[in-house]
């Protein structure tokens, strides 16, 4: 599992959610251009692959779209699950999301018991249930 | 030529190529930049690529090529209306006015000038109509930056509402943490600090949510779902509305009363938005009794129809009635009434982008009624 994310916060809600479903392997990079090499690299053969990456919408220099646009050109990355992260609701946002081939769109919520269902969502994934 | 260049130049039509030559040279006289069309499609041409004004001798335009003509100036944008020179012929007195009071009603904006026609009459009417024209091009200019600046007002609203979210939603959730895992640690007075914290966030958020629905409605005039049409049944519309108020409605034991409401072109989302903040109001501003609320529609004279939405709240004072409407206006402190100041800025945005209006009629005590105008 890769969580690319900027907002120490939002690092720590989403590592909290995860472990409540036994997920403990996981890599956290903190700005889009490290998320672009990051992928690059797999590209390379010079990194592995994750089964499931969590993608902020709005990352530093390089933003979420860009990143998905990168990971879906990728062979490398061929079959991976994302999941976008993203502060806003705006229906604009989802639609650019799926157009980039995101397999689910997670709108954060304010509010805790709400925030820590991606945990779920991403555990579902990684275990390729519906 | 430069664009710029046409934009400046006088485009001239006329029979023969002897007169429109002569015509173009009087003109250049009076460094009036001019330019000859030897048929009326080579005018039109002309005039799509930008044209400060035309003259156009009577004898060169057939009756189909002056449909052609009419047609181009119809689809000039709003801020143009091309002067055109219409000489007309030396012929008959009736025919010469046919042909030239077609002509003006055809065209728009023209002169008609008599031949014979002395070299300096012909310059001053150019003149002016050049002056006419540079005036015209100021509006242009005006009307862009206008728009310019409107583009970029709404863009930074938008990505602020985004950007402003996220820290508010870190608020949010560690004061809510703070309190459930560590009130064993706070003492009365730290919780209720949390506790402010908290709904201070929760209130920006509101706040920014609405102000992102409000920017939204600007974005090409829709809502981000391009597909509905625009006919509305206004009955099945507020019957949705009332669901999504269901709660609020059982617990303010609310009365509320729909008369038979028509079919009304307005996109059924914005119709929602207007009724679901006008309900909502008259549920959330009521007096000591449950609300009673009527919504009914009347046809309105000459533009569809008028809507009502009648409550026996606690009112508005007159000299609140317009400022209600504006953004982030509220009559009320937040311990009071809850709300952001944005619903009726969105009613009003949304009513009069579609050319209809609001207002509100209102005694204090006695409740209020708000109407609004929408399209059949």
């Amino acid at each position: 599992m890769v969580v690319i994310e900027d907002n120490p916060g939002d690092i720590y809600l989403i590592r909290y959610a995860l472990g409540l479903h036994a997920i403990e392997d996981l890599t956290v990079i903190r700005d889009g251009e490290a998320g672009y090499e990051f992928v690059t690299q797999i590209d390379r053969g010079l990194a592995t692959a994750p089964q499931v990456f969590i993608v902020d919408f709005s990352l530093p220099r390089r933003t979420g779209p860009e990143l998905l646009e990168l990971i879906r050109a990728s062979r490398a990355c061929a079959g991976v699950r994302i999941v976008i992260a993203s502060s806003s609701r705006s229906p604009k946002d989802q639609a650019v999301a799926r157009k980039f081939g995101a397999d689910c769109y997670f709108a954060k919520p304010s509010n805790f018991e709400e925030y820590i269902q991606i945990g779920a969502i991403a555990a579902d994934l990684l275990h390729d249930r519906p | 030529m430069l664009g710029t260049d046409l934009e400046q130049t006088v485009f001239v039509l006329a029979p023969t190529g002897r007169d429109a030559r002569l015509i173009a040279d009087t003109l250049l006289k009076a460094d009036v930049r001019a330019e000859t069309c030897s048929s009326s499609d080579e005018l039109c041409k002309a005039l799509e690529a930008g044209a400060a004004a035309a003259i156009v001798s009577q004898e060169a335009l057939a009756p189909d090529a002056l449909d052609d003509l009419a047609r181009h100036l119809e689809a000039q944008p709003f801020w143009s209306d091309l002067p055109i020179l219409f000489l007309t012929f030396t012929g008959s007195p009736s025919a010469e006015n046919i042909a030239g009071a077609n002509a003006a009603k055809a065209l728009g904006n023209v002169t008609l000038l008599e031949r014979p026609i002395r070299p300096e009459t012909l310059r001053a009417a150019v003149r002016a109509a050049l002056r006419a024209r540079m005036r015209q091009y100021q509006l242009r200019t005006r009307q862009e930056s206008l728009q310019h600046a409107i583009s970029e007002l709404e863009q930074f609203a938008y990505s602020a509402s985004h950007d402003l979210r996220e820290p508010l939603r870190n608020l949010s959730i560690f004061s809510e943490l703070l309190m459930k895992q560590y009130s064993a640690a706070l003492d009365d007075a730290g919780k209720q600090y949390c506790q402010f914290v908290l709904n201070g966030a929760r209130r920006m958020e509101t706040l920014v949510d609405d102000l992102l629905a409000y920017t939204r409605l600007s974005e090409n005039g829709d809502n981000g779902d391009n597909d509905e049409s625009a006919a509305t049944d206004a009955g099945k519309c507020i019957e949705m509305v009332l669901n999504s108020l269901a709660p609020a409605i059982r617990e303010s034991g609310a009365d509320i009363q729909v008369e038979k409401l028509p079919v009304v072109g307005m996109r059924s989302t914005h119709l929602y938005q207007v009724f679901q903040n006008l309900l909502h109001n008259a549920i959330k501003y009521r007096g000591q009794s449950p609300p009673c609320i009527r919504v009914s529609a009347v046809r309105d004279q000459g533009f569809g129809w008028q809507f009502a939405v009648k409550d026996n709240g606690i009112g508005i004072r007159t000299e609140y009635k317009e400022r209600i409407f504006g953004l982030f206006k509220r009559l009320h402190n937040t311990t009071e009434y809850s709300g952001s100041g944005i619903g009726l800025a969105i009613c009003q945005r949304i009513v009069q982008r579609s050319g209809g209006r609001i207002w509100v009629e209102s005694e204090p005590g006695r409740g209020s009624t708000f109407f609004f105008t929408v399209k059949s």
